[in-house]
């Protein structure tokens, strides 16, 4: 039977088979096809921090600075900059002769309207980082920007990417709503590539912008986002040649990539959903079981963390050492955590002097885990783990509308699981995680409801200085603090790996705007 | 055809179409309420990670999504009375016009499917009578193992095979994006990205409709009628096209057509294996950004199909049905 039904369909394939040679002339080399796996819905990223519009619309704009492999900054918009009174001023001087994709000219007061209109009322995060120590935006000429901040603040430059803060043509939006205004789906940008084409849910066309700002760049003529939802989909069209690129690539995927010498894996801290992650356990604090310290530390010390990097994450990503990420050198806490090796004894008795006794088939408690369907392995290995010392864990798998409903604005979770995202500085992706003030129903916000002045403080001292050894030693003791409370357990910091057909090179994929300098190799 | 029964045809035809009528409204008022009351809402599913209470507010306001469910509801009613399925929160164009854009793909790969795995369900049922013992039941066994097996491991399956060892056929979306064809060139190109999401949902649907027929073929082998006929000299062949055929097509008809959902429920995930944008794909991504106009448009347009499958059936059942032969107006 299936023989047969089968050899029907060779015969169809066959037919059309034999036409498709044909119909294949040489393919255009220099178009890059990438994957990515949902639509972008618009193409303006300064209204947005979703990953899915950022994946392509980093490509058509640029920020003041763009980043390095370590975050370090780099001329992008801005030729050069100064920073003078202690970090209080930053003064930025912009690339002569930048035109958008209508032919316009760049001035500097289209840097002070994407500030003022755009980032700081709907960027998320750009909006929640700067406004509190922002004073104001000036530009004293067309080709000077002039940042006046309340405090000294070190970060200032690791969010002046086309990621965190593109700058959007004030010709196109000035006296419209950003959210709905036309070039939202007809973008001018000055970015190496232009809008071709867009097909929702299908593909989106971009073209190489022949008159960019830096010669010689960008080198391929055309990319080719295709929507493609099935990550196993994208990895096993990146084998047959489909596709050139694809970021995230899951962790059973890897060894057929490995394994193929055209295709090119690399592992990166950051990815399209922000950088320096760490898969983290919340303990909602209100309820009472969680309220006691010792049955958070019951939780941590049954947990293998070891076996979930090898065998969730397979090898990609470490062991958390600290809260804080260990891709924020001057911050993180070297072997912190060293001490909650797996000991599920202590865990029992710490559970015992809690008073959770084991009742009959031995649990103790039970509670339910909030997280994304996606994360059910890292679930899976915890509900065996925890069960040993009679916890019960009850994962519920949940859409990412529902998660933020449930745990941030309903608060009807036991524990929840979140990639919480560091980001290049603590103040970007920390801070938001652990200050009582950020109780709150936003979403990926102080989960925990955890309330200490102490870290409190100490987020503020470290905030008001931009000295890196001063700041790095607040952020250490108030890592001390919360090794010791536990409002979160901290399981591995994970990586991202992209992956991209061989014949190309010159990726920056820690970057939105990743394909500037991708070529084909000569 | 007596007056009288003309009269009465209408009056059924006119009950079925009420019936239906009523059924594409608890339609469409149980998606509403499912969508409405699923946790999540559509701004928080717009928005980015870090959704802002100011800008979350704004944009709820512009989507009207801050009102009262029932306000939401009964502004709902009211446009679609007018035949206008309002407005794609995450579109954010007309839910006409973007089901519209998706119908062609779907429909691409649905009609071969249907067409095929009837084909192929009948062919099978009605030519592998001869089939006993071991060789039944092995065919029975592969059939419903077939069954079991989910259509998007299916669907990997095939692209294991004929895409990345035989290197045949592509594995995902409806043309090379590398290339730019145009006409026919690019109608064959199509065509060849359609075989295998295409055998995938073939092969599901035929199993099961197969797996239907061959029971019932087998029942009507017992019975006395057919029996009748191969003694009076038919060789099976021509029994089974004479006096079988007629006595199961209708069935067969009306579990095809009551089938409709599920093989929209198959084309959902094949379009997912094989990056296909169409209807399928239209569904999870509304549903995902909590689209409540597009969700309820697009059930409401599934429903129809349904609803507009099984009518279909009803009514040819009246051309179909041996036994009401003579009462067709151009019987003999």
């Amino acid at each position: 039977m299936r023989a047969r039904v089968v050899s029907n369909g060779w015969a169809a394939a066959f037919i059309l088979f034999a036409a498709g040679p044909v119909l294949a002339q040489a393919p255009q080399s220099s178009t890059l096809v990438v994957a990515v796996p949902a639509d972008p819905q618009q193409f303006n990223p300064g209204i947005t921090t979703g990953a899915n519009t950022h994946a392509v619309a980093d490509s058509l704009y640029n920020g003041l600075v763009a980043l390095d492999r370590t975050a370090g900054p780099l001329p992008d918009l801005a030729q050069s900059w100064t920073i003078e009174d202690d970090g209080k001023v930053y003064r930025f001087k912009l690339v002569k002769g930048v035109r958008w994709h209508d032919g316009r000219a760049l001035t500097a007061d289209d840097v002070v309207f994407t500030f003022r209109e755009v980032l700081l009322k709907h960027h998320a995060r750009t909006k929640a980082s700067l406004t509190p120590v922002l004073d104001a935006i000036e530009a004293p000429d067309a080709e000077t920007v002039v940042f006046r901040l309340k405090r000294p603040y070190a970060a200032l430059l690791q969010q002046l990417d086309v990621t965190e803060a593109p700058i959007l043509p004030k010709h196109a939006y000035e006296g419209k709503d950003p959210n709905t205004a036309p070039a939202n789906l007809q973008p001018i940008g000055t970015g190496p590539f232009k809008l071709d084409s867009y097909k929702r849910d299908d593909q989106i066309v971009l073209v190489r912008n022949a008159d960019y700002f830096k010669p010689g760049l960008p080198k391929l003529d055309r990319i080719v986002f295709r929507v493609i939802p099935d990550q196993r989909t994208a990895a096993l069209a990146l084998l047959s040649g489909e596709i050139d690129f694809m970021r995230d690539v899951a962790g059973p995927d890897l060894v057929p990539l490995k394994r193929d010498n055209n295709v090119v894996l690399d592992q990166i801290t950051a990815g399209a959903g922000g950088g320096n992650c760490i898969m983290t356990v919340g303990f909602n604090l209100e309820r009472n079981a969680l309220a006691d310290v010792r049955v958070r530390r019951a939780f941590a010390l049954a947990i293998d963390r070891e076996r979930i990097r090898t065998d969730v994450i397979f090898g990609q990503g470490r062991v958390a050492q600290s809260p804080i990420s260990s891709g924020i050198g001057f911050a993180h806490a070297p072997d912190l955590l060293k001490d909650f090796k797996r000991d599920p004894v202590a865990a029992a008795r710490l559970l015992d002097e809690a008073g959770l006794k084991p009742g009959e088939s031995g649990i103790r408690l039970k509670i339910d885990m909030v997280l994304f369907p996606q994360f059910s392995r890292y679930s899976d290995a915890m509900r065996q783990d925890l069960a040993e010392v009679g916890i019960q864990l009850v994962p519920r798998p949940l859409d990412r509308a529902a998660t933020i409903e449930t745990v941030f604005s309903k608060r009807e979770f036991d524990t929840t699981l979140i990639s919480y995202c560091n980001g290049l500085d603590p103040e970007i992706g920390v801070r938001r995680m652990y200050v009582a003030s950020n109780i709150a129903k936003v979403p990926f916000s102080n989960a925990a409801a955890y309330r200490s002045a102490d870290v409190d403080r100490l987020f503020d001292e470290a905030a008001a200085s931009t000295d890196p050894a001063v700041r790095g030693a607040s952020y250490r003791r108030l890592q001390e603090v919360l090794a010791r409370d536990l409002p979160y357990w901290w399981l591995v910091e994970t990586d991202f790996t992209v992956a991209h057909r061989a014949r190309f090179e010159g990726f920056t994929p820690w970057s939105g705007q990743f394909a500037e300098q991708a070529r084909l190799k000569p | 055809m007596p007056a009288t029964s003309v009269h009465e045809l209408a009056v059924i035809v006119s009950r079925r179409l009420l019936l239906s009528l009523m059924t594409i409204w608890l339609v469409a008022t149980l998606t509403f309420a499912l969508v409405m009351f699923a946790p999540g809402d559509p701004v928080m599913a717009l928005l980015g990670d870090d959704g802002d209470v100011d800008v979350r507010a704004r944009a709820a306001r512009s989507f009207g999504t801050d009102r009262p469910a029932l306000t939401q509801y009964a502004a709902w009613m009211g446009r679609l009375a007018r035949f206008d399925l309002g407005t794609s929160t995450s579109f954010r164009a007309p839910v006409g016009e973007v089901i519209r854009g998706r119908l062609p793909a779907t429909l691409a790969l649905m009609i071969p499917a249907l067409l095929l795995s009837s084909a192929l369900a009948i062919a099978f049922a009605l030519g592998a009578r001869a089939a006993h013992g071991w060789r039944r039941a092995g065919a029975i066994a592969v059939g419903a193992m077939l069954c079991a097996i989910p259509v998007y491991v299916l669907a990997h399956g095939l692209i294991l095979v004929f895409a990345l060892q035989l290197h045949w056929l592509p594995i995902q979306g409806l043309g090379d994006p590398r290339l730019q064809t145009t006409g026919v060139a690019a109608a064959l190109e199509t065509a060849r990205y359609l075989v295998l999401p295409t055998i995938a949902l073939t092969l599901q649907q035929s199993v099961v409709l197969w797996l239907y027929l061959r029971a019932r073929v087998a029942e009507e082998w017992r019975r006395l009628y057919l029996r009748t006929a191969l003694a009076k000299g038919l060789s099976p062949g021509q029994a089974t096209r004479r006096h079988l055929w007629p006595n199961v097509r209708l069935g067969l008809m009306h579990f095809i057509a009551a089938r409709t959902g599920s093989l929209l429920a198959g084309a959902v995930l094949v379009e997912t294996v094989f990056g296909i944008a169409g209807m399928g794909r239209l569904i999870v991504s509304a549903s995902i950004a909590r689209d409540v106009p597009l969700v309820t448009g697009i059930f409401l347009c599934v429903a129809a199909l349904v609803v507009a499958a099984n009518f279909t059936a009803d009514a040819c059942t009246v051309f179909l049905d041996p036994r009401l032969e003579e009462e067709r107006p151009n019987a003999a």
